[in-house]
């Protein structure tokens, strides 16, 4: 290998991230009755150690977005500065020091970042969760969920779970869904408290079964009058089944 | 030059550069793990769709399922078919983020059609542009497989199928996905009628008999192939009538 070869190699290497560093895990998010509500633990891991606490992993960008990551935290405060340019940007082309990003703007515009990025093979390590109030046609403001992975891929749930909780808790968030709809009919939908029980309650699913989760939590809530980040809250769990488990070395 | 001691700044530079190079290119990085290594810019979302052309009709089909890592579903309301204006239907499957890609740069090629021609683009058109746009990302493809469906300028049901790197074939039917091996066989019976013999009664392909053809071939693929379910899109083009779409419920285990 030549010399130039080398150096390329080791900027590649030194210069794109194609392994995470500090990470943050699962993001969870579920649409209520006028809004959506978010859920994330406050810990960035490096590899399996739980490396920097108390690090928020909701940013709230206007009065209705809240954007949640998982992967890279590094990586994320990189888009984040460039969102909130965005945003700013936008005010002055509109003129208008109140006008607001509305979140599938947002969401459309993080898509073709994440998409272009992974493109050109230098991806924005991140699963990037977009929540907030959309307006609609008539300008009645709807819940809005949006996702893009590293990779570009990008689809709009109406609940969600990412990274281990994709695998943990998708399914509870769904049984919760269909057992409320099953209950109150299809077309209903859950209360903001009832949201936000659930996240707590899949808060707790994550925290016994993903490694990388963390005890203290915050939830966002976004209605249509404003977008708020709660103070964090911390988890104690149930942990009465170790007294009776024997399997230990 | 020879090294020794009695010229240490010699080497000291010779150890770095050795040093750098095996940083760089560690003897035990065989190719095979070198290849390995590198990082995939694609994922697959699973899910299948199908097309079938009629005299004056198409009738196109996808499940809604996107999957993640084979084993994990998603999301169960993706949509895979796409309709691009009244007469041109595009689906696909393989990578969600090439699909939405190419998705757009269709609707901007076909907006900008639309500004120059005060007209919209036929699916002949259309479906040669597609395989240029394909091939154009030749060596480094959108990773879909892409049918395009729609009425032909003779107002005939027309389905183009691709290869990811733009190889075209105007086809009667064509299934791409994950199920495509299940549901290519059931049509070469049931519509192109290459696998019965001679004296088999053989029914004109209908508009109905194309959707019931359709639906039959999720519900089988539903059965068997586990990235293809929760439900079917049905989207039908007749020659003459709006474009009508629907969707049917599929298993969801």
């Amino acid at each position: 290998m030549a010399a130039h070869q080398v150096a390329h190699r080791i900027a590649e290497e030194n210069q794109r991230t194609l392994n995470p560093t500090c990470t943050g895990t699962s993001v969870v998010a579920v649409t209520f009755d006028g809004g959506v509500a978010i859920v994330a633990d406050r810990v960035a891991s490096y590899g399996k150690t739980a490396r920097y606490k108390g690090v928020s992993r909701l940013y709230r960008l206007n009065s209705s977005t809240l954007i949640g990551f998982g992967g890279d935290h590094a990586d994320f405060q990189f888009i984040q500065n460039l969102i909130y340019r965005r945003a700013h940007d936008y005010k002055a082309m509109c003129g208008d020091p109140d006008a607001e990003l509305s979140p599938m703007a947002v969401h459309s515009y993080l898509t073709a970042l994440l998409y272009y990025r992974r493109s050109r093979m230098n991806p924005l390590w991140n699963t990037l969760v977009v929540v907030g109030t959309q307006p609609d046609d008539e300008g009645v403001k709807k819940p809005f969920i949006g996702i893009v992975t590293l990779k570009g891929v990008a689809y709009h749930p109406k609940y969600v779970a990412t990274g281990l909780g994709a695998m943990l808790i998708q399914q509870s968030l769904e049984t919760e869904f269909r057992k409320h709809q099953a209950t109150y009919g299809a077309e209903t939908k859950l209360t903001k408290d009832e949201a936000v029980g659930l996240l707590r309650k899949a808060m707790e699913l994550v925290y016994y079964h993903d490694c990388l989760a963390h005890s203290e939590y915050e939830i966002g809530v976004v209605t249509t009058e404003d977008a708020a980040v709660l103070p964090p809250e911390e988890l104690v769990g149930n942990w009465a089944m170790a007294e009776t488990n024997c399997n230990y070395e | 030059m020879t090294l020794s001691m009695d010229n240490p700044m010699a080497v000291m530079n010779a150890f770095k550069s050795a040093m750098s190079q095996v940083r760089a290119d560690p003897p035990w990085r065989d190719a095979a793990r070198k290849h390995g290594d590198r990082w995939n810019p694609y994922s697959f979302e699973g899910g299948s769709t199908a097309a079938i052309a009629g005299e004056d009709f198409v009738v196109v089909g996808s499940d809604t399922r996107m999957s993640q890592f084979e084993v994990n579903v998603m999301f169960r309301e993706a949509e895979k078919i796409h309709v691009l204006n009244d007469s041109i239907i595009l689906t696909t499957s393989g990578f969600y983020g090439d699909v939405l890609q190419l998705k757009r740069v269709l609707e901007s090629r076909l907006h900008k059609y639309r500004f120059d021609y005060r007209t919209d683009m036929t699916v002949d058109l259309c479906a040669e542009m597609l395989a240029r746009n394909l091939y154009y990302k030749r060596f480094f493809p959108y990773y879909t497989g892409a049918i395009l469906a729609g009425i032909d300028e003779k107002g005939r049901g027309a389905v183009f199928s691709y290869d990811p790197i733009g190889c075209i074939e105007r086809l009667q039917y064509s299934a791409s996905g994950a199920a495509e091996p299940m549901i290519i066989p059931f049509f070469d019976c049931q519509v192109g009628q290459v696998t019965v013999s001679k004296e088999t009664e053989k029914p004109a392909l209908t508009l109905e008999r194309a959707i019931s053809l359709v639906k039959d071939a999720f519900r089988v693929a539903a059965e068997r192939e586990t990235s293809t379910g929760d439900k079917i899109h049905l989207v039908v083009a007749a020659h003459g009538k709006p474009i009508h779409q629907e969707f049917l419920l599929l298993r969801e285990d």
